[in-house]
């Protein structure tokens, strides 16, 4: 069945069981056991259920377990992931081992499917499940994290080591125009929650849905795939207490790569160059090192729970507690739990309750510090000899970097809780009721202040700004889910109804200026002392609410034949109030269908084949990535006048219509073949897609004149992904005391522009041939793109001059747009800009290696991972490229050698290949022997990042992928493209203990 | 049929449940159709009126119209200073004449103004629901000659550019007309409008729309009428200058760096208009002194933001300061440099000097336009302070008021005209010399068509004229600074390809593809 199988078909014969519970009263039998797999491991949590009846117990960790039971009782049916499940015959017995066979992964594992569940044999689409146990460790933060590298298809990368950075998400490549390629999260069954409250300890499986084929039941939001997070549970019969802690050391792997004090001294002198008397204070400073630290990191997690058939809970919380690499970045987190099940009427009716909160408190730094720890001259000290910071307010943007650091405050609060509800009601054999209601609840607040002295607000005596807001979520979702198994059939079917209202960005902000003392901070803002009237105090980007509403009916058909053919299809009708009048609803349908290969007789005679399955299937989902209000003609105080000798707001027109404005939607054709060789020691997945996304959303600029230069949000566009995916794992042994189990996976994917035309009818914005994207700012740099979206090319194509080496001086020359004259920086014009062929950011293909290797209590795991074919534009080596300004701003190392005089520009001399293969994670675990206080406990040692071969020469290859501007590193803090914070390595020692 | 039963139950529930599909969306913080002030509330309209007005100031921000006006003439040069200011070489191409269709200064600048059209006829829009009465038909009368004057910036610096009246499709995508087409659009819209003008001048008026700003815009058309069309319009110059003059509304203000100060304002008789710039409420966007003076001043005593040693004026044009008792020279920062409180002001060690000369070619003779990366390199050209600093100021921007009309230039416009009608220079000379007294100038003893435009030179100097006044005395082919080209086609610029891409209408002028 559906949402909670287990209880679901022990509470469908209530008659039965009520009669069972009358004949155990009188007549019972203790049955104790132990269950254990082929090869003598025991099995830990394995469902243990008396057939027939209500009545069931958890295995525990060393496989044995004990349950009261009639007399009369027959069978027991056992079952756990991983493993076939199995009747025993139990008639007169007491005690009894039960042998496991460990089924395919791909068979029988449980799949979230979302409103759902099925068994992997019968999933047509494309999910990768990863458990618990293949879980990333060391310092992990977000979801993302535990799964990096090991979903094909599915690009994390974390940009350095930012403990307030989120990783970046791209799932079969980018498939949007405006803004966030991050998927869509379904925790514990909530669509839309918010990841960031989930504490990763609790997390016990991760499903991630990549096709429209299976992410079309959540139609509207799933265009950039599904990730549904299934968190622990009590079991019936559990007595739960854990306990589990981690400390980890990160160190910078590799610093920007500028001229030392001493190269810099040495490279003046040849050039008869001489520094200021102010800039030479007879040192060496390394400013990278100045601003940062060793960063330490500590988890820790307790959780407790149990319970019976009727009632079980269970209640977990925890505290991550991250220093950066950069002094200052930092965040805290606490989180809490409690999950509740409890079933009425022989388990005819389940409720379920789930309180989730968590709260965060970030502090994050100035990322311009990062440029001016590379350009701040190293022959300058840190401090004045009063023990100030050395400033020189006269040289453009030239900023001391710790004080940067020291002197600005920039903390944020985040909270968010969740309430979650849900009653299921077995109506009739096979008809199930559910009504899951959620109230999710977000604050967020920002903390910001300049000391007095600050580089930046020291004409005004320090600066505060605080801002509040708030938002919130509700969600109900009501449906019906029905099983009818009748000879060779089976049939399940499910309709809902879904709605959903978000508020976001309720909330006030302020900020002041004129500080007595820095004494008070950020909270000192009533002290302050505005030096003049009239001081714009809300100013600073005054948050506006906004509110949106979606509604949803959805349905899925699963019909399967003799567990060989199976057929599913869904149909899911989306409203959503962000889009214009004529366009707020739209249909998203999906139709698969699988033929298990291996269940035909004439596969029986193929020995090595144990499972083969081929499935095919085509869906649609869609993007609703738009802001609410984006469709009707607004009015604004958006400019202040000066009317009647006074200062006030006017109004003017802040947005015209697009009635026509409607739902991105990705159509997705996947085929794909899974299979198992050689009593499924070998299992795998082989597949296709082809990903076209239409009608997306963008901001188009309209014809100037009649309109106010400005965008209007309309559709248009296609594009389009193909890609390959495969995935294969081996169990090379698997003996009592060894074993060693390797996976391989591996993504290919192209992305293509198709056209970014508009398709609204009565939108009629200016033609869109091409976009400039990635200006990363600069002195002298403004005007300037890195990458062009042009159609018949990727995403991250990048658009530059192109070097043509140096001149007799050491000059550098360039290309014209003939490509065959050079000409010096001074004499480019903007049409010798060019795209550059075959230089795209994303990578042409990822692969990851997961190994896990067991002897005895030891076990080792590690995953190399790598990504190839991409380009980075190394913005940070471009701007300090600038050997001709080199008495008043540092270089890099390699402009200090190489001669060139001239202004630098962004040109494919700074695009660098992307390739890296990384060590990212290699953990050994110690399995510690069961005790009387503990049991199943382990101690691991992980190091992360541990080496990275690359020819990269910045930072780190790992660059952002998401987004409009892939690729790219940035210089300062004033362009959305930031430099890369350092990269770290970390080594983490942690334990689990279970009681 | 028990499971239709259930179902439909269920399917009850759900509608009771929920009962709700609506989606319609209304924004709280905004005006919408829906909501949209009534015409019990007439302080809505005149916000929605004062808008295109307040909107003028954009015109002056970083890379807008003011550049268009200066960077590409004898005043005002933006050099490659090493590292810095290449910028995709959009200031050489503006010294050089070379702009193309693809300069992003024009194409801002064409936004900007746009933009400001587009809000008078959406302003308009909401206008003409208001209650009939005198103070409508003067919020409208106000937005039509704002509208004009966006038009006569369209046209003085693309020459044929199209006539907007609708903020919509309705009438489809505008085209181009000739620039005496839109000459004569703009003529017909300020006649039209200066009827329902106020006549008043005081501080409930200033920086708002008066029928003498609408005159002096008149008059301004007319003097240019001869380079804008073929067809001289002398007499209706003078008409027009006159009835400014003989209001009596305005005087010469004898101090005059005051005209430009941070606290200019209705006190300043010489202002017609001004764009009203006001710091403290960030309602500005004049940061000259950001753009044009070297680091020293950054983050100072006197200014309190980065500054980034950019514009420089060009030796041959300071020269033309030649009276040491002109008032006018203290427009200008040369020399060694000192801060209000009279401290020096320094880059590292050394008191910042700054030079006449631009030293084309020294770093580098085969890149002359890049002076070169130094900190005295950044000192090179003499820096104008006509908007010198607001001691108020917390930030970039200055609360200067822009002064966009004055009185000087209507009696200068008058005298030039006469002189023009009659074809001989020095019937301008008493109103020259009138306005030269007002600054301790000695008068000049005679006039020729050079020394006219010098003196406005010495007059206008920054004010945003210089471009508009070159061409009219048929200097815009001449060579100054580096730059040699003489083609005529340059002296209207080239339509922003990025909008003609988008529109069929509009058609690139000639000399440019």
């Amino acid at each position: 069945m559906i949402a909670l199988p287990v209880y679901v078909r022990k509470g469908s014969c209530l008659l039965i069981s009520l009669l069972f519970f009358l004949t155990a009263f009188s007549q019972q039998k203790t049955l104790s056991g132990k269950i254990i797999t082929g090869n003598g491991k025991p099995v830990n949590g394995a469902s243990v259920t008396v057939k027939g009846t209500s009545l069931g117990t958890v295995s525990d960790a060393s496989g044995n377990f004990s349950i009261s039971l009639s007399a009369t009782a027959k069978s027991l049916l056992v079952s756990a992931i991983g493993f076939a499940d199995q009747e025993i015959d139990i008639a007169g017995l007491t005690t009894i081992t039960v042998t496991l066979s460990e089924a395919s992964k791909n068979l029988n594992e449980v799949v979230v499917i979302g409103y759902g569940t099925q068994k992997r044999k019968d999933i047509t689409g494309s999910i990768t499940t990863i458990g618990k146990s293949e879980f990333n460790k060391g310092v992990v933060t977000g979801v993302t994290s535990l799964i990096q590298g090991k979903v094909p298809g599915l690009v994390v990368s974390r940009q350095g080591g930012d403990p307030n950075a989120a990783a970046s998400v791209l799932l079969r490549g980018p498939s949007t125009l405006t803004g966030s390629t991050a998927p869509f999260y379904v925790i514990d069954g909530v669509p839309g929650a918010d990841i960031s409250t989930v504490n990763p300890e609790d997390i016990m499986s991760i499903d991630v849905m990549k096709d429209a084929t299976s992410t079309a039941i959540y139609g509207t939001r799933a265009a950039n795939g599904v990730i549904m997070v299934t968190t622990r549970r009590a079991k019936s019969g559990q007595q739960i207490l854990s306990y589990s802690a981690f400390v980890s050391t990160d160190n910078i792997i590799k610093k920007i790569p500028v001229a030392t004090a001493d190269e810099l001294r040495a490279y003046l002198k040849t050039r008869n160059l001489n520094l200021a008397a102010s800039d030479e204070d007879n040192v060496s400073t390394d400013w990278q090192d100045v601003i940062s630290r060793n960063g330490v990191s500590q988890n820790h997690s307790l959780s407790f729970g149990g319970g019976n058939q009727q009632s079980r809970f269970l209640f977990s919380m925890g505290l991550l507690d991250q220093k950066g690499v950069i002094k200052k970045s930092g965040a805290t987190r606490y989180t809490g739990r409690l999950t509740l099940d409890h079933s009425m009427f022989n388990n005819k009716l389940r409720f379920s309750g789930n309180l989730a909160a968590s709260f965060r408190k970030s502090s994050t730094i100035n990322y311009d510090a990062l440029q001016q720890a590379t350009q701040y001259l190293p022959t300058a000290k840190v401090y004045n000899t009063d023990g100030t910071f050395k400033e020189n307010y006269s040289r453009q943007g030239y900023k001391n970097p710790l004080a940067l650091i020291e002197q600005n405050d920039f903390e944020n609060k985040y909270t968010a809780l969740t309430n979650n509800g849900v009653i299921s009601w077995d109506i009739f054999k096979g008809l199930t009721f559910t009504a899951s209601g959620t109230y999710e609840k977000r604050f967020f607040s920002d903390y910001n202040y300049s000391d007095r002295l600050s580089y930046d607000n020291r004409g005004s005596s320090g600066y505060a700004r605080r801002s509040s807001t708030e938002g919130s979520s509700k969600i109900l979702e009501t449906y019906l889910n029905y099983e009818k198994n009748f000879d060779k059939h089976s049939l399940k079917l499910l309709a809902g109804y879904s709605w959903q209202g978000d508020r976001f960005n309720d909330g006030i902000s302020i900020q002041t200026t004129g500080f007595l003392t820095d004494d008070q901070g950020y909270y000192g803002i009533a002290n302050s002392n505005p030096l003049q009237t009239g001081f714009s105090y809300f100013a600073n980007g005054f948050p506006r609410l906004s509110e949106s509403n979606l509604i949803s009916f959805y349905g899925r058909v699963n019909y399967t034949f003799n567990s060989k053919y199976i057929l599913q299809a869904i149909l899911r009708r989306d409203g959503s109030s962000r889009f214009g009048a004529n366009e707020k609803w739209a249909m998203f349908p999906a139709v698969s269908a699988a033929w298990r290969i291996s269940g035909e007789e004439f596969m029986k005679k193929v020995s090595f084949i144990s499972d083969l399955k081929l499935r095919a299937g085509y869906g649609v989902s869609g993007n609703a990535n738009v802001n609410p209000y984006q469709s009707f003609v607004r009015y604004n105080t958006n400019l202040i006048a000066y009317v009647n000798g006074i200062w006030q707001s006017a109004y003017g027109l802040a947005q015209i219509e697009n009635p026509d404005l409607k739902w991105e939607k990705t159509a997705t054709s996947n085929i794909g073949l899974d299979f198992g060789l050689i009593d499924n020691k070998i299992t795998g997945t082989v597949e296709y897609y082809i990903k076209t996304t239409t009608d997306m959303i963008f901001n188009y600029l309209l014809p100037s004149p009649p309109f106010p230069v400005g965008n209007v949000s309309g559709n248009g566009g296609k594009m389009q992904n193909k890609g390959v995916e495969v995935l294969v794992n081996y169990q090379v042994i698997d003996k009592n005391n060894v074993s060693w189990n390797t996976g391989l996976n591996f993504a290919a994917n192209k992305n293509e522009i198709l056209t970014l035309q508009s398709s609204n009818k009565n939108l009629q914005a200016l033609p869109l041939l091409y976009r400039d994207v990635g200006s990363l700012g600069g002195r002298g740099l403004t005007g300037f793109f890195a990458q062009r979206q042009v159609p018949g090319y990727s995403l991250g194509t990048f658009y530059l001059f192109r070097y043509a080496g140096q001149d007799a001086q050491g000059n550098y020359l360039y290309y014209d747009s003939s490509g065959k004259n050079t000409v010096r920086q001074s004499a480019l014009k903007p049409q010798d800009q060019a795209i550059i062929n075959n230089a795209t950011a994303l990578p042409k293909f990822t692969l990851g290696w997961i190994n896990t290797v067991s002897y005895k209590q030891f076990s080792l795991n590690f995953l190399l991972r790598g990504s190839f074919g991409n380009k980075i534009y190394n913005g940070m080596e471009m701007d300090r490229d600038r050997a001709v300004e080199a008495t008043v701003y540092n270089p890099s190392s390699s402009a200090i050698k190489n001669g060139n005089r001239d202004a630098i520009t962004y040109s494919t001399l700074y695009l660098e290949s992307g390739d890296y293969v990384r060590l990212d994670n290699a953990t050994l675990y110690y399995k510690l022997p069961d005790s009387k206080v503990y049991k199943n406990a382990q101690v691991y040692i992980t190091a992360n990042n541990l080496f990275t071969i690359t020819k990269f020469t910045g930072v780190d290859p790992e660059v952002k992928l998401d987004g409009q501007e892939p690729g790219l590193v940035g210089l300062g803090g004033f362009s959305s493209v930031r430099p890369v914070y350092f990269q770290i390595r970390s080594f983490t020692i942690g334990v689990n203990f279970n009681f | 049929m028990l499971l239709i039963k259930k179902l439909s139950i269920y399917t009850a529930a759900c509608i009771i449940l929920v009962s709700c599909t609506k989606l319609d969306e209304n924004d709280p913080s905004s005006f919408t159709e829906s909501n949209f002030p009534t015409n019990s509330n007439p302080v809505s309209f005149q916000l929605f009126a004062a808008a295109p007005i307040a909107h003028l100031r954009n015109l002056l921000a970083n890379q807008q119209t003011w550049e268009l006006h200066e960077t590409s003439t004898d005043e005002c040069v933006v050099p490659i200073r090493g590292g810095g200011w290449f910028d995709n070489g959009k200031w050489r191409d503006m010294h050089f004449h070379t702009y193309k269709s693809d300069n992003p200064v024009l194409k801002d600048s064409w936004s900007t103004i746009q933009t400001g059209i587009s809000r008078c006829n959406t302003a308009l829009l909401v206008l003409e629901k208001a209650d009939d009465g005198p103070a409508k038909k003067e919020y409208i009368a106000q937005v039509r000659t704002v509208r004009a004057y966006y038009h006569f910036l369209m046209m003085d610096l693309w020459g044929n550019v199209p006539i907007v009246t609708k903020a919509d499709l309705s009438e489809g995508l505008p085209g181009t007309k000739t620039r005496t087409e839109v000459f004569n659009f703009i003529e017909k819209e300020l006649k039209e409008a200066e009827v329902d003008l106020t006549e008043k001048v005081d501080a409930s008026t200033y920086g708002q729309i008066t029928k003498w700003m609408a005159k002096t815009l008149l008059a301004k058309l007319y003097v240019n009428a001869l380079a804008y069309t073929g067809t001289p319009k002398w007499d209706d110059c003078i008409s027009k200058c006159t009835e400014v003059i003989s209001s009596g509304k305005y005087d010469l203000t004898s101090n005059f760096l005051s005209i430009f100060a941070y606290n200019n304002g209705p006190q300043i008789k010489e202002i017609i208009f001004s764009i009203v710039n006001d710091e403290p409420q960030k309602a500005t966007q004049l940061t000259f002194p950001q753009r044009f003076l070297p680091g020293g001043f950054s983050n100072s005593v006197d200014y309190k933001a980065g500054t980034w040693a950019g514009y420089s004026t060009l030796s041959e044009f300071y020269d033309k300061f030649n009276d040491p008792n002109d008032q006018r020279n203290k427009q200008w920062r040369i020399g060694l440099q000192a801060f209000s409180n009279g401290a020096p002001v320094m880059e590292g060690t050394k008191q910042v000097q700054i030079q006449k000369e631009l030293k084309w070619g020294v770093v580098d003779p085969a890149n002359p336009f890049n002076v070169g990366a130094c900190d005295t390199c950044n000192w090179m050209g003499a820096k104008n302070m006509k908007y010198s600093f607001d001691p108020t100021s917390t930030s970039s921007g200055l609360s200067n008021d822009f002064v966009l009309f004055r009185y000087a230039d209507v009696l200068m416009m008058k005298a030039e005209a006469e002189a023009r009608k009659a074809d001989n220079p020095n019937l301008a000379l008493a109103a020259f010399n009138q306005v030269r007294a007002r600054s301790n100038a000695a008068a000049l003893p005679a006039l020729t068509w050079d020394i006219m435009l010098d003196e406005r030179g010495r007059e206008f100097a920054y004010e945003g004229w210089r471009r508009n006044d070159m061409i009219r005395f048929g200097k815009w082919e001449s060579a100054f600074g580096l730059k040699t080209d003489n083609t005529i086609t340059r002296r209207i610029y080239p339509i922003p390809q990025f909008f003609i891409s988008g529109n069929p209408n509009l058609k690139q002028n000639p000399g440019y593809n």
